[in-house]
């Protein structure tokens, strides 16, 4: 049973929707904000409109659609008034300081590795998904983001219209809002799959007080306030204005996969089962889903549900499975080396990470991403990757932390002998513009004696930018009451 | 950094190395509880995890100089301000602070320590005590723990150091010259962090425990170790700042500084 009040908060920040895999992201311009401020209000549960946002509260039927509403800063300014904005902002300025650069700043930029080809010079043009006539693609006039979670494809595109419909007309009798980016997600095989082959959304944070504890489950829960807004919390590392307590924040980003490049990274390993381990040591999983720490030989069927996510690096949790089989722990990276995706975004028990001395409580992301764009088989020139939210209460110590301090740099593991120091996470791959030392990924065989010597590592070269961004927004994803008074251009 | 047999030439920031130069101004006769309170943070990671080496912190230094206080030396040095004690800080440390700030300031026992230090500060006639980033409005909206940002800028207006000069050699200065450079910080090994140092010791952990222990400093025997001066220095006994447990983090360095703005010219109360 629950502590946090759900109704009040928007059901994407806590629940997975992961039965409702036809998606679509919707990234509205605010042209007229009284219009703008009735569509928040209708879009409050209870309003008695076609669609509303999802709360977090339980579900007695699963509903059609699931709908979750965010706002930039500047659809925020435009809704709230600055005078207003300002007051928050000097109440929360901790909590707040990310969401008000925005994404598309050049500090943001240069923190989350938006550079190059991934700058935001670049964004909203790439995939065809502008949609905002007579504008040139930019993030300048994108207010509001609304994402609709459906089952089929055809009732995405009903829903999607019937949102639309709602929108209130403006002063000059067009919509007040305009729909001006739209990304749409759909299924893979298997459904939670992503275009790089693996099956991706295994390991999300457990909340306290929302995750009910589950027998033999060791993994730790975080506290709530890391993800839904609660200022009052002694856990809470910020202040928060009661306007955006049980709200939460976000990134949403569009990130393009490239496969073609990913599979001629893999190729340089030799035959398939080379490859495997080759993707499986990059990521920390095999494509199964399965934790190479876990069953470093090959993908496991019988370790499924909490277990493909209950395991430590440096000693095994009561529960884990195979724990048994390995005297001493995975200290040196060798069966999931440091720089594994998996192992670099979740260091769990290694301390010897950079700032983890809390089990990456503090740093923990609630990830809703999806992919989009056909198979790759399918047609290999097409547009696809990755769309959705990255998650928590705090962007600065969550996810810019996790994206500059262990994904973008090596280095954050002391020790670690490898010939580059973990350099970058292989799977999104260095920077085009920063590859000294990043190009290699180091991995340690099974046979090497430890603790090992530099020179025990095999060097695979020719890690390529394999995830390039091409769209990000930061947004404030209000609570219930906060929602309703955006609808009245007020914070109290 | 791939090839151990051809010269470093490109540093990633993870391994770059920055000082940090801090002047408080303390509350006077506050100095001495301030290095009090220093010591009571330095013995933190004995109480949790072992931090020192993630930390990449190489040396450090505190000192404190009460009011009125004359220099030391036949020139003047570190000096409070009339009416104020100073705490100075100096330390030299791995990579770019930026990232590691919130998570020193998330730890809630050095967030405790460090609003100690907030205590302990005057900034009368420096900042308004309604302005977010003064002592006085951090401590009394939840202290540093819940407003990490804002005790960033704090620093940052008493940081004489620029975290954004790393530690270069000197043909480095020469061949990449910066505007108007704030000073030159000489690296005789640049890129070389704790980590890296650490890579050749693996019984560090028997060789520094995590609970320190004493360790006795042997005298050189010098021509200069005859005069009044000791040559080693030792932590003079009438300013109770004890020697640290060695590679200990050191507080104030954590949150220590993303690309800096300039720090404001100092009030011009400070005496020559």
């Amino acid at each position: 049973m629950s502590t946090l009040p759900l109704d009040d908060v928007q059901g994407v920040i806590l629940r997975g929707f992961r039965s409702f895999r036809s998606i679509s992201h919707l990234v509205f311009n605010i042209a007229d904000v009284a219009g703008a401020r009735r569509l928040c209000a209708l879009l409050v549960p209870g309003s008695g409109a076609a669609m509303t946002v999802t709360q977090a509260s339980p579900w007695s039927d699963k509903p059609e659609y699931c709908l979750n509403a965010g706002v930039t800063k500047r659809g925020l300014t435009k809704l709230i008034g600055a005078t207003n904005y300002a007051a928050l902002l000097q109440d929360s300025g901790t909590l707040m300081s990310a969401y008000d650069r925005g994404a598309d700043d050049p500090v943001t930029a240069g923190i989350v590795g938006d550079t190059g080809d991934s700058a935001p010079a670049h964004w909203w043009q790439r995939d065809g998904g502008w949609a905002l006539e007579g504008t040139a693609p930019s993030s300048a006039p994108l207010d509001m983001l609304v994402t609709i979670y459906t089952q089929t494809s055809e009732a995405r595109e009903q829903f999607v219209q019937t949102l639309l419909a709602m929108i209130p007309a403006g002063a000059d009798g067009t919509p007040s809002v305009k729909l001006a980016y739209r990304r749409d997600c759909d299924p893979l095989d298997p459904p939670d799959g992503i275009h790089f082959g693996y099956v991706d959304g295994i390991s999300q944070p457990r909340v306290e007080g929302f995750d009910d504890p589950t027998k033999d489950d060791d993994r730790p829960t975080v506290p709530s306030c890391f993800f839904v807004v609660d200022g009052a919390a002694a856990a809470a590392p910020y202040n928060a204005d009661p306007f955006l307590t049980n709200g939460g924040f976000g990134a949403f980003r569009v990130l393009y996969q490239d496969v073609a490049q990913f599979q001629a990274f893999l190729a340089q390993a030799g035959d398939q089962p080379a490859q495997d381990l080759l993707a499986a040591k990059m990521c920390g999983r095999w494509k199964d889903g399965t934790p190479i720490e876990v069953s470093p030989t090959g993908p496991d069927p019988s370790i499924e549900g909490f277990a493909l996510s209950n395991f430590n690096y440096l000693s095994a949790s009561p529960n884990q499975k195979n724990a048994a089989a390995k005297p001493d722990f995975d200290t040196y990276g060798q069966r999931c080396p440091y720089a594994s995706h998996t192992r670099r975004t979740n260091p769990r028990d290694d301390t010897a990470f950079k700032f983890n001395d809390d089990m990456a409580q503090t740093h923990r992301v609630m990830r809703r991403a999806f992919a989009y764009g056909p198979e790759f088989a399918a047609d290999p020139a097409a547009q696809r990757g990755l769309a959705g939210l990255f998650m928590g209460a705090n962007l600065t110590d969550q996810f810019e932390f996790v994206m500059q301090s262990w994904m973008s740099m090596g280095g954050f593991r002391s020790p670690d002998v490898s010939p580059n120091k973990s350099g970058c996470d292989p799977l999104f791959g260095p920077q085009k513009d920063n590859t000294a030392g990043l190009s290699d990924f180091d991995c340690l065989p099974d046979s090497a004696a430890l603790p090992p010597t530099r020179a025990a590592y095999q060097s695979t070269p020719g890690l390529d930018r394999f995830v390039r961004t091409d769209g990000s927004l930061y947004v404030f994803l209000p609570s219930v009451h906060a929602l309703r008074q955006m609808g009245e251009g007020a914070i109290a | 950094m791939t090839d151990t047999n051809v010269p470093i030439t490109v540093l990633q920031p993870s391994d770059q190395q920055h000082m940090l130069l801090l002047f408080l101004p303390v509350i006077k006769g506050a100095a001495t509880l301030l290095a009090q309170n220093t010591n009571t943070l330095l013995s933190a990671p004995e109480a949790g995890p072992d931090l020192r080496a993630a930390t990449g912190v190489h040396f450090f230094m505190v000192t404190a100089v009460a009011d009125g206080a004359a220099s030391t030396l036949p020139v003047p040095t570190f000096q409070a301000a009339e009416g104020k004690d100073l705490f100075v800080v100096l330390s030299i440390y791995d990579a770019p602070f930026t990232p590691y700030i919130s998570a020193f300031t998330s730890n809630v026992f050095i967030a405790a320590g460090l609003n100690k230090v907030l205590e302990a500060l005057d900034e009368s006639g420096i900042v308004d005590p309604k302005d977010p980033t003064s002592a006085a409005y951090i401590l009394s909206h939840g202290g540093v723990f819940k407003n990490a940002p804002n005790f960033i800028k704090l620093l940052l207006r008493y940081n004489f150091a620029d975290p954004a000069i790393p530690a270069a050699t000197s043909k480095d200065a020469i061949a990449n010259p910066q505007p108007n450079p704030k000073y030159f910080l000489g690296g005789t090994f640049p890129g070389l962090t704790i980590g890296s140092i650490l890579q050749n010791y693996p019984n560090a952990a028997d060789l520094w425990p995590q609970a320190s222990v004493p360790i006795t400093f042997v005298p050189a025997v010098t021509a200069a170790s005859s005069s009044d001066a000791p040559a080693v220095p030792v932590a003079d006994p009438a300013i109770p700042i004890a020697a640290a447990p060695p590679a200990a983090p050191e507080p104030p360095a954590a949150p220590a500084a993303p690309a800096a703005p300039e720090a404001p010219a100092p009030p011009p109360s400070y005496r020559s």
